[in-house]
């Protein structure tokens, strides 16, 4: 297990806490300039913090206060850097090799393995501008696994490949990661990216760690108000709490909104709340549900868009200034309804859907 | 904190040896401020201002020469399309191999009273005037001597001049041309005022090269700062007052090197563009103009010189060829050759610690280690003979006093100074070449290589050297090939009966026997079109 806890207030300032258990796969996010980057530096040994422990299958790595540091050298770190920092002028073999001792360059089935791990068998007489970017990754993966390291770190290992070639590696991350049974922490400032691949998520912004938990939480439960835009929540207002005889409520502008448990807020305090686009529920003409009797509104489309079967919606809910409440539905939903912009429909808020936040 | 304690480790060292190329500085400051007077006093009563008024004069000349041959040529170049143009474009850098030196024995000889020009003219009009009896040009004066440094020297203003213009270029000249501004008008109301920042860069540049110049200078009788302290150190044994003499040349330097800072701060204000230059189409009658006007320079700078060297070369071959030549040619390669490794190694050195941590500390040595580009050589080799001469005093006096007898001046006077006064002077060239090609290395090779557990030296190595190899052919090629040239360091340092190949150039011209020494001075220019060709290759940008 690696456990992360960083200080320092210049020359950027983290204030970090993460851990990543041995086979799970930790995403780092947040937006350019957040310290993703450099938590991941300090973890490998290439940045010093000021303040902070590291400590790795309890190794200390470093220990600001015993003043532990060991150097990259000496931590059994494996990294794959953005641009893979591939050695232009040795082979595919030879970038394998330097990071094997010298007894071990005759290895060879040593190297063939790590080679057949990462599908380049082959390949290993080849310089690093004779492959593509997809396997300049996976010679970049294995090379980092050629020190049999005891934490793998991928710093936006996706970035520099296109679409097509960034599933097939999404797949071939997801197989490795079954034989590999270390920690595995990669930065992405791709949300998608971190909530297919990762086990758990890391919210960083101004290199402070906002929420460490799974993708779902992070992006449906977010702790704060600073965590959902970090990670883009949809449908993002302000309310008040009011409890009733009748239970709880949510006053939201001139609408009143059943609420489920309420912990640990409290009567008459102001909050944020958030629902899932998935999770508004649209009343459909030819299909009424039980649900619709669950805090209905009304509204008027002003935005459709289909993306992939998934159609979004836009909708100015008049009793509530006129805001907009984003309602994701599949294609065909839409299609048998026949939505049209400027129609006026009705939806639901389920209770049970509405997350509070403190602003 | 093994981390830092590997840095620091070469951080020590890079902070020594780059004080160590500051020592004739600081040698120099000292020295200057030493009491022994009487003799700058006495140059001061005397000549020393007319020494300087020559040297303001020589300065000015030539800088108004340079602009006239340079600011034409670049703005032709640039924006206007005729014949031979894109052959002109690096045709006219072609001048910088030539020693200015050269260049001046060569048109004195041609315009001189005796000469093939002056004998014509007066067959010509069939008068048998004596001497003073007709005006003709006066070359042995100080307008000649700044024309003879300017036909060399403004190549490094037109290429920056043209480089100005075609940044300008693309959009802000069409502009002008919509707005009906012919050539000429664009040129001067809106080329020259925009590209003001970089021209008065390239002006400093030739300033400080003909502030530093001394044979030239010294072939026509032209007493300036630099032939003072010759005369000071050489002739009057007084280094004091060189050092002096000295430190008022390096403060010229200096002023003219702040105007250059803040002109290039300047620069940045300015627009750069990228798109595709429309260049005026000169008309027949312009384009013979410009024709003519580049291949003017082309022959004054480069083409005449060089056929009279050839010439001289073929009628005095069994002069030229000479044992001699061939020991002064082993001794400038062994020489050059050893600055070369050395200042290419201390590149190494410098430019790597720079990499190790983005710590100030770590990036001072390096610039440290450039500041003696800026001495004029002169100043810079009297720095190293005030240096090396206080380094063996300390040593004899502290040998005496143990009681052991004083070895003697060990250095001075041994190549040991020159190699050390061509390191200092070419630092900066190495350290510049180097720089740029481990720039071109991404630092994330660095963090790879030390996460797969290789330590500093052992990155270096396996991964960085591998990497700036044409980087450290170019720098050591660059440095050898200046120390093939260096003159002035040469002439105030080299051991006795110890000649490099222009000193032995140079004392055939002053000897005015460069016939002799054609094979020699032919070879000067072949060193010297390598770097003229390596930088019209990195030029051509302009299409």
């Amino acid at each position: 297990m690696l456990k992360v806890k960083l200080q320092q207030s210049h020359p950027i300032a983290l204030d970090v806490d993460l851990y990543c258990n041995n086979g799970e796969i930790l995403a780092l996010v947040g937006p350019s300039g957040a310290g993703k980057s450099t938590v991941l530096r300090c973890i490998a040994g290439l940045h010093s913090p000021k303040q902070g422990q590291i400590s790795c299958s309890n190794h200390e790595w470093f220990n600001s206060a015993n003043k532990i540091d060991l150097t990259p050298q000496q931590r059994r770190i494996g990294i794959v850097f953005q641009n893979y920092a591939l050695f232009p002028h040795l082979t595919v073999k030879q970038n394998i090799c330097l990071a094997l001792d010298k007894s071990e360059h005759t290895n060879t089935q040593k190297i063939d393995n790590l080679l057949a791990q990462v599908n380049l068998t082959g390949l290993e007489q080849r310089y690093p501008e004779q492959l593509s970017g997809g396997q300049q990754q996976r010679v970049a993966i294995a090379r980092a696994l050629a020190r049999e390291p005891d934490v793998l770190l991928l710093d936006e290992p996706f970035s520099a490949v296109d679409k097509v070639t960034r599933r097939k590696l999404y797949l071939e991350l997801n197989s490795l990661r079954q034989q590999l049974r270390m920690p595995i922490i990669f930065v992405t400032h791709d949300l998608d990216e971190a909530a297919m691949l990762a086990d758990s998520m890391v919210v960083l912004h101004h290199g402070k760690t906002l929420q460490q938990g799974s993708p779902q939480q992070i992006m449906y439960q977010p702790d704060n108000v600073a965590v959902a835009k970090q990670v883009d929540v949809r449908n993002l207002f302000e309310g008040q709490i009011v409890m009733t005889e009748e239970g709880h409520q949510l006053h939201w502008h001139d609408l009143v909104l059943e609420l489920g448990d309420i912990e640990p807020f409290h009567h008459q305090q102001a909050i944020c709340w958030t629902i899932s686009p998935a999770k508004v529920i649209l009343h459909q003409r030819v299909r009424p549900s039980r649900g619709e009797q669950e805090n209905p509104i009304a509204g008027q489309i002003v935005e459709i868009l289909t993306l992939r079967g998934i159609t979004t919606i836009l909708v100015a809910v008049s009793k509530a200034n006129n805001l907009i409440i984003q309602m994701d539905v599949s294609e065909h939903v839409a299609q048998r309804n026949s939505l049209q912009k400027g129609q006026q429909i009705t939806m639901s808020i389920i209770a049970s859907a509405i997350h509070l936040m403190n602003r | 904190m093994q981390t830092m304690n590997q840095i620091r480790a070469w951080v020590l060292i890079s902070w020594i040896v780059s004080l160590c190329l500051v020592i004739p500085v600081i040698a120099l400051l000292l020295q200057s401020f030493a009491t022994d007077t009487a003799l700058f006093k006495h140059l001061w009563a005397t000549v020393l201002t007319d020494y300087v008024i020559n040297t303001v004069q020589l300065v000015l000349l030539v800088l108004l020469f340079a602009a006239i041959f340079a600011l034409p040529s670049a703005w032709l170049i640039a924006m206007c399309e005729f014949r031979w143009r894109k052959q002109f474009q690096w045709l006219l850098m072609l001048p910088l191999a030539m020693p200015a030196y050269v260049v001046a024995y060569i048109y004195t000889d041609l315009f001189d009273f005796s000469g093939p020009i002056q004998r014509s003219m007066r067959a010509l009009f069939q008068a048998n005037t004596p001497v003073g009896e007709y005006w003709f040009f006066e070359i042995r004066h100080v307008g000649g001597a700044a024309l003879m440094l300017a036909l060399v020297l403004y190549p490094y203003l037109y290429l920056i001049a043209r480089t100005a213009f075609l940044e300008q270029g693309a959009n802000l000249f069409q502009v002008s041309r919509t707005l009906g501004l012919s050539p000429w008008q664009s040129f001067k109301r809106v080329a020259l005022p925009l590209c003001r920042p970089a021209i008065v860069v390239g002006l400093i540049f030739i300033g400080a090269e003909a502030l530093g110049d001394f044979a030239t200078v010294h072939y026509f009788a032209v007493n300036t700062l630099t032939t003072a302290v010759y005369d000071s150190w050489l002739g009057h044994g007084s280094l004091s007052a060189a050092a002096k003499i000295s430190m008022l040349m390096l403060v010229s330097v200096m002023g003219l090197l702040a105007i250059e800072r803040w002109q290039r701060g300047r620069q940045r204000f300015y627009h750069k563009s990228s798109g595709h230059i429309i260049r005026f189409k000169l008309n027949k009658q312009q384009s013979m103009a410009a024709i003519t006007w580049c291949l003017f320079l082309l022959m004054a700078g480069f083409i005449i010189p060089v056929l009279i060297l050839m010439d001289y070369a073929v009628n005095y071959f069994s002069a030229g060829w000479q044992d001699k030549l061939w020991q002064v040619l082993l001794q400038s390669i062994c020489l050059a050759l050893v600055a070369a490794v050395i200042t290419t190694m201390m590149a190494i050195l410098f430019v790597y610690t720079t990499r190790l941590s983005s710590k100030c500390s770590t990036h001072i040595p390096l610039r440290i280690s450039m500041m003696s580009y800026v001495m004029p050589s002169t100043v810079l080799a009297i720095g190293v003979l005030i240096s090396i001469t206080f380094f063996e005093t300390s040593i004899n006096d502290w040998l005496v006093n143990l009681g052991y007898p004083p070895p003697g001046l060990f250095l001075s006077g041994t190549v040991f100074a020159l190699i050390f006064a061509f390191v200092v002077r070419f630092q900066a060239v190495a350290n510049g070449t180097i720089e740029a090609s481990f720039l071109n290395i991404s630092p994330s090779l660095d963090m790879a290589s030390k996460t797969l557990g290789k330590s500093n030296l052992q990155t270096l190595f396996s991964v960085h050297i591998p990497l700036i190899k044409k980087g450290i052919f170019t720098a050591m090629l660059l440095v050898f090939i200046e120390g093939m040239k260096e003159l002035p360091a040469a002439l105030l340092l080299r051991p006795f009966n110890f000649d490099t190949l222009a000193t032995y150039v140079y004392q055939f011209v002053s000897d005015e026997q460069l016939e002799q020494a054609a094979v020699a001075a032919i070879l000067i220019v072949l060193a010297g079109l390598i770097p003229v060709i390596r930088l019209t290759q990195t030029g051509k940008t302009s299409p």
